[in-house]
């Protein structure tokens, strides 16, 4: 079986969804705990640079897993001789 | 000129206490059109499909027909198609319920005489999300074992191991609060703007054409009220999507649990 956490763009109708669910929380997720990280540090330390930093940094840390988590498992398969693109649930997608 | 007309107290937008109706005695504060109109819902749904299998025959009525189309779009569509045909069966009825609970009080929205969208409460589609996350987490931990379950959610393989302690936490935030944080706001989010959205110009139109002497207001009033017919069709599309798209992420975020580690 495909071991995304996400179906892969193969899997019929998984594709479209799985950008819609996947991306947006992935990349909410990192905002919200590497921006909150940099609004902490801001404010402790007395600074005013690393909330932005710290948004910025966890929103590419958020598309960095999308990338891992949704699109990097679609070549996977290919490698795999036992399951194509397109048979990542047992070929009854279509 | 229309400005002039609209703002000088005549015309009262519709604003967010439109969501919130007083209920309908004083004393039982409980007991107001959401409530009721989600308790219809269930009432409906098990009525129809009640009905809908009470003769079952091999050349289906119009009513069964329309109840196993419903159900195996479910089934097919959304269940075998995003979980995988080896573990989808169990969690039909799941993904069933939810959809066809969420249609319902969507469906609301449009329907004469009721329109009004219970979902546009933040407290409903946040108990079923809520639900949806026990459901996804629960079926994880119990096909991979907990420790399992958190490891493969936390640790994607092949990245350098410096990179976890970082990623992780994005990881285990994504599954625990944005998902069901997410799931919830997108239904509200709509079913509230959509409905808002409606008011806005079936209030306006209606002000337009009866309350004003102006004739250029009352054919922009017409031109709103035609506008508030096509935005009543495209939030009957809105209404079934959102709920496809709920049991759709639903049945995504279990196929998620059920399928890692094979």
């Amino acid at each position: 079986m495909v071991h995304a956490g996400l179906p892969t763009k193969g899997s019929g109708t998984g594709s479209a969804p799985s950008d819609h669910g996947g991306v947006g929380g992935y990349i909410l997720a990192g905002l919200i705990i590497f921006g909150g990280l940099g609004a902490w540090l801001d404010r402790s330390l007395g600074l005013s640079f690393l909330t932005p930093l710290g948004l910025v940094l966890g929103a590419v840390l958020g598309s960095y897993l999308v990338y891992l988590r949704v699109f990097r498992t679609t070549v996977e398969p290919e490698t795999h001789p036992r399951s194509g693109p397109g048979t990542g649930h047992e070929g009854e997608s279509e | 000129m229309s400005g002039h007309v609209l703002t000088d107290g005549g015309y009262t937008p519709p604003s967010t206490h439109e969501v919130f109706p007083p209920p309908f005695f004083e004393q039982v504060p409980w007991l107001d059109k959401p409530f009721l109109l989600v308790c219809l819902s269930v009432v409906i749904l098990v009525g129809f499909f009640g009905a809908a299998v009470r003769r079952p025959a091999m050349v289906p009525s119009r009513l069964q027909f329309t109840g196993e189309l419903i159900y195996s779009f479910v089934r097919n569509g959304i269940g075998r198609d995003v979980i995988g045909s080896a573990n989808y069966q169990r969690f039909v009825p799941f993904l069933f319920a939810l959809f066809t609970f969420i249609l319902v009080n969507n469906l609301y929205e449009i329907t004469p005489l009721i329109s009004f969208p219970p979902m546009s409460h933040i407290a409903f589609p946040m108990v079923l999300a809520l639900i949806v996350l026990v459901v996804y987490n629960v079926v994880g931990i119990r096909q991979q074992g907990f420790v399992n379950y958190f490891k493969n959610v936390m640790f994607i393989p092949g990245v350098p191991k410096f990179v976890y302690p970082i990623l992780s936490p994005i990881e285990l935030l994504t599954i625990l609060v944005v998902r069901p944080f997410t799931l919830a706001v997108r239904l509200f989010a709509n079913m509230f703007a959509g409905h808002m959205l409606l008011l806005v110009f079936m209030t306006g139109a209606e002000y337009m054409l009866i309350e004003v002497a102006n004739p250029a207001l009352k054919a922009a009033g017409l031109l709103t009220g035609v506008v508030a017919i096509v935005m009543t069709f495209f939030e009957l599309f809105v209404a079934v999507f959102q709920a496809y798209i709920f049991a759709l992420l639903t049945a995504l975020y279990i196929g998620g649990a059920v399928n890692e580690g094979h």
